[in-house]
C-alpha cells in the first residue's frame, strides 16, 4: 500500500510542510511583531535581534511540530485526499481493506489500483487553507512594519517608544506682567507668556519727564530687566518718583544704573536734550551736567539726558578700566546708547 | 461466496432487468432505477404521483421482469385487513365436520401491489406491517411465513386527500424508499403515446428469477463499506433528529422527528447494491447522497415551521448533506441507472472539480 501511495506521498508530504510553513511563519511573525514591540517600547534597541531570533525559533518549532502532528501524511491520509480526486472512496476503502484476503476485497483493490493509474500526482495541488495565508500576512507586515519602526527609530528619524508611550508633561506656561505706574513706562512686551523654566524678553522701565525710575515693584532697581527661569506667574511694576528741585545734587551718590531710567523716553524725539549733537550748542548740557552733576534745569524743569547718559559712560569706562564688571542692565543701556562699549 | 462468477452475473442480470423494464417503462428512469435497487435490497417501495404516471405499470412490469408471482390489492375506505391477510373459513370434509381452513390472502405472493394504500383505514394498512417487515402473517394466532423474495410496493396520489388516510410513521418507516414519480417530459411523452397507440400490451420478459433475485442481493450485501463512509451514512440519518448529537442546523428548525435505526440499515444496504451496480466494489459518500432523499424522505415528521414555509423534506435533506459534506447536493432525484457493472466506469476527472469545491465535514471524521 505505501508503495502505490509512494509518488502521492511525496506530494502530499511537500503540501503538508507547505502548510506547516504558513502556519509557523504566522506564529513567528506574530512573536517577532509583539516581542519587537515590547522591546521598543521600552527603548530596548538591541530587543530587535532578541524578536528577530526569538520569531525565527518559534516559527521553525511550530513548523516541524505541525507537521509531524498534524500534517504529516498517513496512508488514510493519502487515501482521503485520493479519493477527493473522484475516486469515489476507492482508496480508502482499499486502505481499510488491505489484509482482507476475501474475493470481492481483491476486486475492490484491484478495482481501486486501476483507477488509481488515472490520477496523476500533479492532479494534486496543493491546498493550503486561506486563513492561515492570511494570518501569515497580516503578521508578516505587522512583523516588517515593526522591523521599519525599530530601523527608524534606531536611525532617529522616529522617537522611542518610551518617548511615545509615556511623553513628558506637556510645557507649562506662566503669565509674566510688567506694569508701569504715574511717572512711566514700560517700554517692550509688558505682557508675556513664557515657559516654566525660561526667560522673559528685557523690558525697560523709562521714566516721563521730571520723573525718576526708583525700582521695580519686587526690588529690582535695574530699570533694564530680563527674568531668567521664571517658575511662576509674575505681576511687577515699575516705580517713579517726580524729582524735585535739586534732586540733581542727589545723583552724585546715586548708582549710575539707577538712573538709567532718566534716558530718553523716545529717541525720535530729535529736538530733545538726548540728541548728541544737542550737547554742542547753547551749552545746557555742560551748564548743568558735568560741573555740578546738575542734569535738570532748575529753571524750566527740562532733564539733560546727554548730560546724563555721559556721566554714566564716563562712569562705567572707570568701571571697567578699573578691572571691574559692570551690570549686564547697564551695559545693554549703554550700548542701547552709544554702540559697543570699548 | 462471491466470485467472479457471480460479479459477472450480478452485471449482467442488472443490465438484462433495466433493459426489460424500459420496453414497458418509457423514461422514469430514477425511479425504475430506485426500485431496482430497493428489490434487490429486499425492501418495499412507496410510490407516490399523480395519476397516469406509469406507477402500477412500473409494479406490473417489475412483477414480470422478476418472474415472481405479482398480487395486486386495490386499497380502499372499505377494504378490511382479512381481505389482504387471508382468513379462516369453515368448510365441511368429506365426512360432513365442519372445520377452519385458512384461505390465504393475495398478500401471499411475492411482489404485492398495494395500490392507493392511503385510501384504506389504518386497520387494514396496519395489516400490512407484519408482513412487511418480518414478511410472516399471523391469522388466528397462527403465523404464516411469506414466499420469499417479498416486496410490498405501494402506490399513493399525493393530490386527492379527501378520504384518505395518511399512512402511520410505523408503516411508512417499513418502506425501504419512497420514490417521487414525476411526470415524464415532453419526448418521453411522446414516445409513451407512440408506443401506447401500437399496443396497450406489456412486452417485457422474465430477466431474473427470485432465486437469482435472492442471490444478487447476497453478492451486493458483501460490498465493503469502509469505516468512515459507515459513519458518514450514520450521521446523515442522525442528523435528521432535532435532538441529536449530530443534528443539523436544518433539522433543527423544520424537524419533529428525525429518522429511525431502520434508515441507516436501508441506506447502507442500497448503497451496497448501488454501488455493485455503478460498477464500484465500495460503496461511496455519493451513493448515500443520492440515495438519501429516498431512504429519508418519508421518515421525517416535519414540525408547523417547515408546513408553514412550505420546506419540504427533499429540502431539508438537501441542506443536511450540504452541511455535512461542504458542497450543494445535486438534484434530489437519484441519478439514471447504468446498465452494468462494466460499463458504468467511474470519471475521475470529471468529478476531481467537484471533489475541489467542498470539503467533508462531517461529524466524527477521523484525521
Amino acid at each position: 500500500m505505501q508503495q502505490l501511495f509512494r509518488q502521492y506521498y511525496n506530494r502530499i508530504a511537500r503540501e503538508g510542510w507547505l502548510k506547516a510553513l504558513v502556519w509557523g511563519l504566522a506564529v513567528g511573525c506574530a512573536v517577532f511583531a509583539v516581542v519587537a514591540f515590547v522591546c521598543w517600547a521600552v527603548s530596548f534597541a538591541a530587543g530587535v535581534w532578541i524578536a528577530l531570533g526569538g520569531g525565527i525559533a518559534v516559527a521553525a518549532a511550530v513548523t516541524v511540530a505541525l507537521y509531524f502532528l498534524k500534517y504529516r501524511p498517513t496512508t488514510k491520509a493519502i487515501a482521503r485526499r485520493l479519493d477527493s480526486l473522484g475516486l469515489e472512496e476507492r482508496m480508502i476503502t482499499m486502505a481499510e481493506l488491505q489484509k482482507d484476503e476475501t474475493y470481492i476485497a481483491m476486486r475492490q483493490r484491484e478495482d481501486a489500483r486501476e483507477k488509481l493509474r488515472t490520477v496523476a500526482p500533479k492532479q494534486i495541488s496543493y491546498n493550503v487553507s486561506a486563513l492561515s495565508i492570511s494570518l501569515a500576512g497580516s503578521f508578516g507586515a505587522l512583523a516588517v512594519a515593526m522591523g521599519i519602526v525599530f530601523g527608524l527609530t534606531a536611525m532617529g528619524l522616529l522617537p522611542g517608544g518610551s518617548e511615545v508611550l509615556t511623553p513628558e508633561d506637556p510645557t507649562q506656561f506662566v503669565l509674566v506682567v510688567y506694569s508701569d505706574s504715574d511717572g512711566g513706562s514700560v517700554s517692550g512686551e509688558t505682557d508675556q507668556m513664557v515657559a516654566v523654566g525660561s526667560d522673559t524678553e528685557p523690558v525697560l522701565a523709562v521714566a516721563d519727564d521730571g520723573y525718576v525710575f526708583v525700582q521695580w515693584s519686587d526690588g529690582v532697581t535695574e530699570p533694564s530687566r530680563s527674568d531668567t527661569n521664571v517658575q511662576e506667574p509674575l505681576f511687577v511694576f515699575a516705580e517713579f518718583v517726580e524729582m524735585e528741585e535739586g534732586d540733581g545734587d542727589d545723583s552724585d551718590s546715586a548708582e549710575p544704573g539707577d538712573d538709567a531710567s532718566d534716558m530718553p523716553a523716545d529717541e525720535s524725539e530729535s529736538t530733545s536734550p538726548s540728541d548728541p549733537t544737542d550737547g554742542e550748542d547753547g551749552g545746557n548740557g555742560s551748564a548743568g551736567g558735568s560741573a555740578n552733576h546738575d542734569y535738570v534745569d532748575e529753571g524750566n524743569g527740562q532733564v539733560y539726558y546727554q548730560e546724563l547718559m555721559d556721566k554714566y559712560y564716563e562712569l562705567a569706562m572707570e568701571q571697567l578700566a578699573s578691572g571691574g564688571e559692570i551690570s549686564d542692565g547697564l551695559r545693554a543701556f549703554l550700548e542701547a546708547y552709544f554702540g559697543s562699549l570699548a | 461466496m462471491v466470485n467472479e462468477e457471480s460479479i459477472k452475473k450480478f452485471s449482467e442480470q442488472c443490465a438484462n432487468i433495466f433493459k426489460q423494464i424500459e420496453r414497458d417503462v418509457i423514461g422514469q428512469k430514477a425511479v425504475v432505477e430506485g426500485t431496482v435497487i430497493a428489490m434487490i435490497a429486499g425492501g418495499n417501495v412507496l410510490l407516490e404521483g399523480v395519476p397516469g404516471v406509469g406507477k402500477t405499470r412500473l409494479v406490473r412490469s417489475l412483477g414480470r421482469v422478476f418472474n415472481l408471482p405479482f398480487s395486486r390489492i386495490q386499497f380502499t375506505p372499505d377494504l378490511m385487513p382479512a381481505d389482504v391477510t387471508g382468513t379462516n373459513i369453515i368448510v365441511k370434509d368429506e365426512s360432513g365436520n365442519s372445520t377452519f381452513r385458512f384461505q390465504p390472502g393475495p398478500i401471499f405472493s411475492n411482489i404485492i401491489l398495494a395500490d392507493e394504500i392511503n385510501r384504506a383505514t389504518p386497520k387494514t394498512q396496519s395489516a400490512l406491517l407484519e408482513a412487511m417487515q418480518e414478511h410472516t402473517v399471523t391469522v388466528m394466532g397462527v403465523s404464516r411465513k411469506l414466499n420469499e423474495p417479498f416486496f410490498v410496493l405501494a402506490t399513493q396520489n399525493p393530490i386527492e386527500q379527501d378520504g384518505t388516510y395518511p399512512l402511520p410513521e410505523a408503516q411508512m418507516d417499513r418502506f425501504m424508499f419512497k420514490l417521487i414519480v414525476p411526470n415524464p417530459g415532453l419526448d418521453e411523452l411522446m414516445q409513451i403515446v407512440d408506443m401506447t397507440q401500437k399496443t396497450m400490451a406489456e412486452v417485457a420478459e422474465a430477466a431474473c428469477s427470485g432465486e437469482e433475485l435472492l442471490e444478487m442481493r447476497a453478492t451486493a450485501n458483501q460490498i465493503p463499506v469502509a469505516e468512515e463512509v459507515m459513519r458518514y451514512a450514520m450521521t446523515l440519518c442522525s442528523a435528521t433528529h432535532p435532538d441529536s448529537e449530530c443534528a443539523s442546523a436544518a433539522a433543527k428548525k423544520y424537524v419533529r422527528l428525525g429518522a429511525s435505526p431502520r434508515a441507516g440499515q436501508a441506506l447502507i444496504s442500497a448503497a451496497k447494491v448501488r454501488a455493485l451496480m455503478h460498477g464500484r466494489f465500495n460503496v461511496a459518500y455519493s451513493d448515500l447522497n443520492e440515495l438519501a432523499y429516498p431512504v429519508l424522505r418519508h421518515r421525517m415528521k416535519m414540525n408547523f415551521e417547515a408546513i408553514a414555509a412550505r420546506v419540504q423534506a427533499d429540502d431539508i435533506i438537501g441542506m443536511i448533506i450540504e452541511e455535512l459534506s461542504g458542497k450543494k447536493p445535486e438534484k434530489a432525484a437519484p441519478a439514471a441507472a447504468e446498465p452494468s457493472a462494466e460499463a458504468a466506469p467511474a470519471q475521475p476527472q470529471e468529478e476531481q472539480a467537484d471533489g475541489k469545491k467542498g470539503k467533508r465535514k462531517f461529524f466524527g471524521r477521523k484525521e
